[in-house]
């Protein structure tokens, strides 16, 4: 079965470790990257990633963009949100639909 | 316990409180503009011998949990009784036993979730309870920890685990503060009992679980009585308040439970609890004979690294000064 991890900044993602998601909390970019990489290794299948440590390391992001497995979801950080993540939604959803209907 | 033994002890303890941060200190810290200025305040102070080898600022909980460390170990050395420290470290001992207990059910390894401060050797002690050698434990750790495995075996329920560590923790706590016979550490945790219980039935209460779970999670040995507490459940809040208002932690609990009226939040009740116990250890500056001032001075420093932890936290995570300004404690000096 496939897991799922989030990864980002300690106080952001900690809370969803009471959902039993394995939490990877990150600094650097470096850091970022490995850890990334490290999980996608290893049979996770979602990997949730603040928009944050994202817009760290974009280039890691869309090569798992261009892959089935893992999906790599951005979500806001407790620092609110950079648009990141819903703009990579709503050019999804142009590319199945044709126009954007959201 | 005789209060003769503290006269060199409390001595090295006044030296050391002047070595406290100060109001000042910690008001620069709140204005500093990011994590960097705090830290290079905080290396103008005492924490400046434990911030060696950190470099990065999110490592900041290395640096307060080693300077914990070095105050609990300092203070074993200074207290001519042990259990005067023994007090306040007896809740890692719990801490540590609870990790224990679930790495052991969970068959996984939490090392980085043990805290390095105890009354025993905790290395050993958890040796000889993974070995099943029993009978050199402390007899109430021993008692706490056949309950609790008995009753994990039992109800297969990891909430127990929690529930049942921490009533043999306060019940240990309580025995030893009345073994010491000092009146302020009596009332230290008799008022903290009081508090917690308050603070379990609001939440509890705000839960909406019945009486019987109240009744499981309560303490016994405050001045307030379970039973008295169990019926309060479902009570509205302003009965709450009115109906303990006679004692001495009434005017605390009053102000916090209104709060938490208004913003349904428990943080400001908690933040009044702290203030209060500090207010409690604040005469022990001027004791000069006993074991007060070592006692008050490990809750000072305690608070300043909670002060701490909030000051990085917020700054981390960029709040605005006011915020941090509002979930500060109050300080010894």
């Amino acid at each position: 079965m496939y897991k799922v991890a989030v990864v980002g900044d300690k106080d952001s993602i900690l809370g969803f470790k009471a959902l039993g998601i394995d939490v990877y909390p990150v600094i650097e970019k470096d850091e970022a990257r490995r850890v990334v990489d490290t999980l996608a290794r290893n049979k996770y299948g979602i990997i949730f990633i603040t928009e944050q440590t994202a817009s760290l390391i974009p280039d890691t992001i869309e090569r798992y963009n261009n892959q089935m497995i893992p999906a790599v979801i951005l979500i806001p950080s407790n620092q609110g949100t950079l648009n990141i993540g819903m703009d990579m939604i709503n050019k999804n959803v142009e590319k199945a639909v044709g126009t954007n209907i959201l | 316990m005789d209060r003769m033994d503290y006269i060199q002890a409390v001595t090295r303890t006044r030296v050391l409180e002047t070595r406290l941060l100060s109001r000042a200190v910690i008001e620069r810290m709140v204005d500093a503009k990011d994590t960097e200025e705090v830290f290079k305040i905080l290396g103008e102070t005492e924490y400046a011998n434990v911030m060696r080898g950190v470099t990065r600022v999110e490592d900041y909980e290395n640096i307060l949990s080693s300077e914990l460390k070095r105050v609990y170990e300092l203070m074993y050395e200074m207290s001519k009784d042990k259990v005067v420290v023994d007090l306040l470290v007896l809740k890692y001992d719990y801490h540590n036993l609870k990790v224990m207990f679930k790495e052991k059910v969970l068959g996984t390894d939490l090392s980085d979730m043990y805290v390095p401060i105890s009354t025993t050797d905790f290395q050993r002690l958890k040796t000889d309870y993974l070995t099943g050698n029993l009978k050199y434990l402390e007899p109430r750790i021993r008692e706490a920890l056949e309950e609790v495995e008995r009753d994990y075996n039992e109800n297969k329920d990891p909430q127990r685990i929690d529930i049942l560590f921490d009533r043999y923790y306060f019940n240990h706590l309580y025995e030893l503060a009345k073994e010491t016979d000092i009146p302020l550490f009596i009332k230290y945790v008799k008022d903290s009992i009081d508090f917690t219980n308050i603070r379990t039935l609001i939440r509890v209460k705000k839960q909406k679980k019945d009486m019987k779970f109240l009744e499981e999670v309560l303490l016994p040995n405050g001045n307030i009585g379970i039973d008295e507490l169990v019926l309060s459940l479902n009570e509205p809040i302003e009965v709450i308040i009115s109906k303990y208002r006679s004692y001495d932690i009434s005017p605390e609990v009053k102000k916090g439970l209104e709060i938490y009226q208004n913003t349904s939040r428990l943080s400001e009740f908690e933040r009044l609890m702290d203030d209060y116990l500090m207010e409690l250890n604040k005469p022990s500056k001027y004791v000069n004979f006993g074991p007060e001032p070592i006692f008050s001075y490990i809750i000072a420093k305690e608070t300043e690294v909670k002060i701490l932890r909030i000051i990085m936290v917020s700054k981390v995570n960029k709040l605005s000064p006011e915020d941090i300004r509002e979930r500060l404690r109050d300080l010894y000096v």
